[in-house]
């Protein structure tokens, strides 16, 4: 990644192939464009800034950008109170840079025609509980308590759903990329 | 921990929702994991990233993009700002070599107390050999005149002889009629006090006129120069006399005399 070398036309081309992904994830998270575009300049600064931290060799660019933006936006949303009251930051999760060590990527993620339309389709296949529930925690930042509450469930099924999905995900996309790739 | 619970914790923490003592479990589970333990943990935080490809995209406004960029350039600014001024101070000498410049700057200290002692007792000898100097220019040039005077075609001697209080003084005026000048010398006067001054009287019939003052500072010979003698002609002259005065002299006698000589005629 040229940035680590504070390359400031490598840094312009990684904002032009990744803005448009985490714009959609942080409008989704924090619903307000105008806060998005605030979250979106922050994240790239903590990308331009911490670049040094990453290295291509303990992980993909794609899921440590991701997780970044992320949890910026989870930050955010929980330092307002009015929807996340009684959630509490963690040091594991808000506003440490993730570690490329868990950043390896078997799946090969990236932004490409081919995993967005495999990534809708699997989705689009889940079973709408489990889609739900894994629209609240990811893609709106609501712990599993939250959505329990929210859901009127036991915490024990939310988890339940939640893992059920991701696993059929991981099979949906591992098929998928199988039968694309002959 | 159960294969059940090791995905159920993979799946929180690929959500993003694990926090407190399960995130902690799962830590340190993974430093112990098989291989197909952490490569099922990769895979589902893999998928959950994968998640927003799932979303309708949009794309944030160019002026984003243009405000960030012009943040970025005045951060490199400023970070190229700070790496000059670091490159910029001089490199400390390591704590080995400090000792050693420390040993070296006590030496060149001691060096230049030892140098400095020594120019300032020549730097006092010097003054005191100038001082020295001085004197012997000033003898060497009150014996000059008094050669001259006494080289002079006609030079005319009056001798002086010490008077109470100071009867063991005597002297001599050594003086050029057609030059109008004279040289006085004085031995066994005792050394005037700071505020008085011996003073050099002619006695024309009863007046005293003034011929100058002088001070002595021992009782060993010395010498005065004077010039404009105000009478030259010995026959008008009805003697010589000093007085102890005043400091700068006195228009007329005051005090003690101390030594007197008439010309001998």
């Amino acid at each position: 990644m040229r940035t680590i070398k504070r390359d400031q036309a490598a840094f312009a081309q990684l904002y032009d192939r990744y803005s448009s992904l985490i714009y959609t994830t942080v409008v989704r998270m924090v619903k307000s464009t105008e806060e998005a575009e605030d979250l979106l300049q922050e994240i790239f600064m903590q990308i331009w800034n911490k670049a040094s931290l990453f290295s291509e060799s303990k992980g993909s660019v794609y899921t440590w950008i991701v997780t970044i933006a992320r949890r910026k936006a989870i930050d955010r949303l929980r330092s307002k109170e009015h929807a996340y009251k009684g959630a509490s930051l963690d040091e594991g999760s808000s506003l440490a840079v993730p570690d490329p060590a868990f950043m390896a990527n078997p799946l090969q993620a990236t932004i490409s025609a081919e995993y967005e339309s495999l990534m809708k389709n699997a989705f689009a296949l889940l079973a709408q509980d489990q889609r739900t529930v894994l629209e609240l925690g990811y893609y709106e930042g609501y712990t599993h308590v939250q959505i329990a509450e929210r859901l009127k469930l036991p915490l024990g099924t939310v988890k339940t759903r939640m893992r059920q999905g991701l696993i059929k995900l991981r099979d949906y996309l591992k098929a998928g990329l199988r039968e694309e790739r002959g | 921990m159960d294969r059940e619970e090791f995905q159920q914790l993979s799946a929180e923490y690929a959500s993003g929702s694990l926090e407190g003592d399960d995130l902690r479990r799962l830590r340190e589970y993974l430093q112990t994991a098989t291989g197909e333990e952490l490569n099922e943990f990769l895979e589902l935080v893999s998928t959950a990233s994968l998640l927003p490809l799932a979303l309708e995209r949009k794309t944030p406004p160019a002026r984003v993009k243009e405000e960030l960029m012009k943040k970025i350039q005045l951060s490199a600014l400023a970070q190229e700002s700070v790496e000059r001024r670091i490159s910029e101070v001089p490199k400390l000498p390591s704590p080995r070599r400090t000792w050693l410049w420390y040993g070296v700057g006590a030496v060149v200290v001691v060096m230049i107390i030892g140098v400095s002692i020594l120019v300032n007792n020549l730097m006092g000898t010097i003054e005191q050999q100038n001082v020295q100097l001085v004197e012997l220019k000033d003898e060497l040039t009150r014996k000059e005149e008094l050669l001259k005077v006494l080289a002079s075609r006609q030079i005319e001697v009056t001798v002086m002889n010490g008077l109470q209080p100071n009867p063991v003084g005597y002297g001599k005026i050594i003086w050029d009629p057609e030059k109008r000048t004279a040289i006085l010398q004085v031995s066994n006067l005792p050394a005037v006090p700071s505020n008085k001054d011996y003073q050099l009287w002619v006695i024309k019939g009863k007046q005293p006129i003034s011929a100058g003052v002088f001070a002595v500072s021992d009782t060993a010979p010395n010498f005065f120069k004077i010039e404009n003698l105000a009478v030259t002609d010995p026959k008008e002259i009805a003697a010589f006399a000093i007085t102890l005065e005043p400091k700068g002299g006195a228009a007329s006698p005051t005090g003690e005399m101390y030594m007197a000589g008439s010309p001998k005629l």
